[in-house]
This record gives structure tokens, sequence and C-alpha cells, in this order.
């Protein structure tokens, strides 16, 4: 399980870029009046989803034993997931960096940017999709499940917006973070609490009957899915201390910007663990 | 000309010597720990009271297993630098110097046939011994097994000469990658799910 430390990184920072982009980027480029939005601020938000995805592909390549190999990733398109998770990957960031160039640079209409703004949102999410078809194998039950997608989007979904909510205010130069994504990554945490209590594979309420397999069983790590649980509960509670004062005077010495700080730590202590119980799922054979 | 090598197992044959995997090791020198083929010892069962007496029933047999060469290879299909390739003769064999060693094809094998080498940091598995079949030899596991409980050959020939049955308990469905397998189930083989049988022996496969 502990070995897989770098594809923790990778898909949580990556999905938590893409969640990122969508949730945070989209009043920035889409919404009413974004044609207005200070510069600056779009460009602090591009270059943090930039850095996020180029942490996520650096740290990625530790799982690699032969990374110098790693430029022919991209030959067995036809057939790999693998192949395309990477495309998509390599699409989003192109995408977001041209993004970021013509905005530094002021080059392109504000309709030009809106659409470079959106196809950088579709390779965001084929990559997310790709990334979860990979892990959709046959040949390992535990992970070819709706599961996969479904917390793959909820990670992507719960962070970005827990994000958005806490630090995107400052990017559109606004001082308190928006109503409606608190309440947007309220639903989202809150959906996922759910999910996980319910249909995480061996650990959930739901269970699952075993099939025929020469992969020996995963060893119950019920713990680090009730520490996931916890945290997670933790967070939905901090968002809901949010949700219910952010409208008058806080009345918390933290306000909500420190609240729906203490909110993303949380939530993103969860993911992490939860992806180490993902990976746990599969036990190699022999040593 | 072979379309598609394939092995054939006996499983009322095999006693779990284990002569298949050793001689594997020996002939493509593999470290300690490392196996290109396994022998699975399945056992469950308890005692049922049948009448006024109690009668042992359970389930007991070996799985010889090595890579299957499947028609349908998913190992090659999850490998994104086509490190994996399918010969004429249907062998799956492995390009270990395109290899980056993400290990992808690994978890794909239901077979669990891909196994990581520490040695050349690089993925590995059973190649038919296909130096040796090319000079027209037959591959280690099959010439040291003392019960005959494996064989090799054409696909086609061995489905006309034992049948064509391709799965027992604990193997999955094959029709996951179209292994190219022949087995020939033994007696306790349809028992073994009903009677809570699993592998004795995970420590060493």
């Amino acid at each position: 399980m502990g070995r897989e430390w770098p594809l923790v990184a990778f898909t949580v920072l990556g999905q938590a870029a893409v969640g990122i982009y969508v949730c945070a980027g989209t009043p920035l480029f889409l919404g009413a009046g974004s044609a207005g939005a200070e510069g600056r601020g779009r460009l602090t938000f591009i270059f943090a989803v930039l850095g996020l995805t180029a942490a996520a592909s650096t740290l990625s390549l530790f799982h690699l034993h032969h990374p110098a190999r790693a430029f022919r990733v991209l030959t067995n398109l036809g057939q790999s997931w693998l192949s395309r998770e990477i495309l998509f990957e390599i699409g989003f960031i192109g995408i977001t960096a041209l993004l970021g160039v013509c905005e530094g640079r002021r080059v392109g209409s504000e309709a030009f940017l809106k659409a470079l703004f959106v196809l950088g949102g579709l390779a965001g999410v084929l990559f997310l999709f790709s990334m979860s078809r990979l892990y959709m194998l046959a040949a390992v039950p535990a992970w070819n499940r709706a599961w996969t997608p479904l917390s793959f989007l909820l990670t992507s979904l719960s962070l970005g917006a827990l994000t958005a909510a806490s630090i995107g205010g400052r990017w559109s130069g606004k001082p308190h973070p928006g109503g409606p994504l608190v309440a947007l990554a309220f639903v989202f945490v809150s959906i996922e609490f759910a999910a996980s209590l319910l249909a995480t594979p061996v650990f959930g309420l739901i269970g699952h009957m075993p099939s025929p397999s020469l992969r020996p069983r995963a060893p119950a790590r019920h713990w680090i899915h009730r520490f996931r649980l916890f945290v997670l509960a933790m967070g939905l509670g901090l968002l809901l201390v949010v949700v219910t004062t952010q409208q008058g005077s806080a009345g918390h010495s933290l306000g909500p910007n420190g609240f729906l700080a203490m909110a993303l730590a949380l939530v993103l202590v969860g993911q992490i663990s939860d992806r180490f119980l993902f990976y746990g799922l599969l036990v190699p054979p022999g040593r | 000309m072979v379309t598609q090598y394939a092995f054939f197992f006996d499983a009322a044959s095999c006693t779990g010597c284990k002569a298949c995997q050793i001689a594997c090791k020996d002939r493509n020198d593999l470290e300690p720990g490392l196996l290109w083929r396994r022998v699975y010892e399945v056992a469950g069962g308890t005692w049922e009271k049948r009448g006024e007496a109690w009668l042992p029933a359970v389930a007991a047999y070996n799985v010889s297993m090595a890579c299957n060469h499947c028609q349908k290879p998913l190992c090659a299909m999850a490998c994104p630098v086509k490190a994996i390739g399918k010969r004429d003769d249907g062998l799956v064999l492995i390009e270990t110097t395109r290899c980056i060693g993400c290990r992808y094809c690994e978890w794909a094998c239901p077979y669990t046939a891909i196994r990581f080498n520490a040695t050349s940091n690089t993925v590995s598995k059973c190649h038919f011994c296909f130096e040796a079949l090319d000079r027209g030899e037959p591959p280690a596991c099959v010439t040291a097994c003392p019960g005959r409980a494996l064989d090799f050959g054409d696909l086609d020939e061995l489905r006309k000469k034992y049948g064509e049955i391709r799965q027992i308990f604990p193997l999955p469905d094959p029709s996951q990658a179209e292994p190219a397998l022949v087995i020939r189930p033994h007696p306790d083989a349809a028992r073994a799910a009903g009677r809570g049988a699993e592998v004795a022996n995970w420590e060493e496969v």
C-alpha cells in the first residue's frame, strides 16, 4: 500500500487541479462580469492549477522504475488507458499554459479566452475519465466498479469547490468566500461522506461477493476507512459552521476563511487516506 | 504451423511437487522470490454428518499456473509503451529494454503471471522457453513434471486431445483474456468454491 505513494500524490493532486480549474475558473472566465476580472487574479489561478499539475506529473515519475524510457508513453493510445490518461493530462496542462500566456500577454479576445478555458476544462474532464478507466480492470474486481469514477470525481469536486471557496475569493478580488461555492463544497463533501460510508469497496456498508482470483485478499484496514470518515465528518462540521454563519458576523476568532482552510485541510487528509485505502485493495502476489 | 501455443494442465495428476516451478526458476536463473510458474495449493472443507456418520467433505488439489499467452493479452493492451507483444505463434513476450517499470500490466493480468524483477527493474514473466521451443525442445516445466500433468502444443490440437475446459477454481473468468490453456479438472474442483476452499500457500506464490 505504502509503495504506491507517488500514485496517491499524482491522483489526488491531478484531480484537485481539475476540480480547482472547474470550480474556481468558471466564475473567473465565464461568470457574470468575468470580463472585468482582475488579470492578476486569473494568472494566480492559472499558476495554481499549473503548479498542482506540475507537482502531480513530477511525483508520478517516482513510480516508474525506468523514467528515462517514458518518452514512448504515448505509443499505445489505441489500447492503453494509461497512454490516454497521459495524453489528456498533457492536453490539460498545455491548454492551461496557453491560457496563461494569452491572459498574461493580453493576446486574443475575451471570447477566445472563454473558448480556451472551456477547451481546457474538457481536457481536464477527459483526464479524469481516463484516470478512472485506467483502474477499472476486469482483473481487479475491487477497482472495476462505479465507485472508482465516482470517488475520483468527488475528490475533484470536493477539493476544487473547497479551494475555490477558501482562497478563490482572493483571485476574483472578493474579500470573503462566495456563498454558493461554500454551499457547493458542503454538498460535494456530504455526498462523498455518504458514498464512502455506503459504497467503499470491501469496507462500505454495501458488501460485495469476492470472485475467484489468483490474488491474495487485501488485509482489512478498517481503521483507515474509519479515520477517513471521521476527518470528512469534521470537515463537514466546519463547513456547516461557515454555511450557517457567513452571512452575518462570523462570531468566531478564525472567521469564515480560517474555518474553510481547516475544512480543506481535513478533506484533503480524508482524500489521501482514501487513496491509500484504494491502492491497498490490490495486493501484489509474490514478494 | 502453430498459430497459438498453449499449455495443458492436468489437475487430477498434479501432486504439488513443484518440480515445474523449480525447473522454470533453474532454466531462467530467476532470483529468490521471483516465480514465473507457481503451484497454488487449493484447500477447504469440513466434516459433514451423513446419517449417523461424520465424513470429511473436503476439496484439496493443486493448480500449476504460468503465463497463459492469452489470445486477448490484457497485459499488452495495458502497456503504454508497447513493450509487450504477441508473436505469430501466439507467444506473448516482453521487450524488457522498452519496459518503463510502471507495472500497469501486472495489475491488468488476471493470472498474476507478470512479476516484477527487482534486478532488471522491469516486469517479467514466463516466455514459454521460446529459445528452446525454437530449437524444437519443450519448455522446462513440461519436461520436469514427473506425473506428466503438464503438456504443451498448438491450442487447437490440445483442445482436440484434452477438451475445452480452461477454468477451475480459483482461476478467474476466462472470457477476460481468452487464455491459451486447457485444463483437466481435479474431481474436487467443482465442489471447491462451495466448500469454502482457498489458496493455502499465498506466501509462496
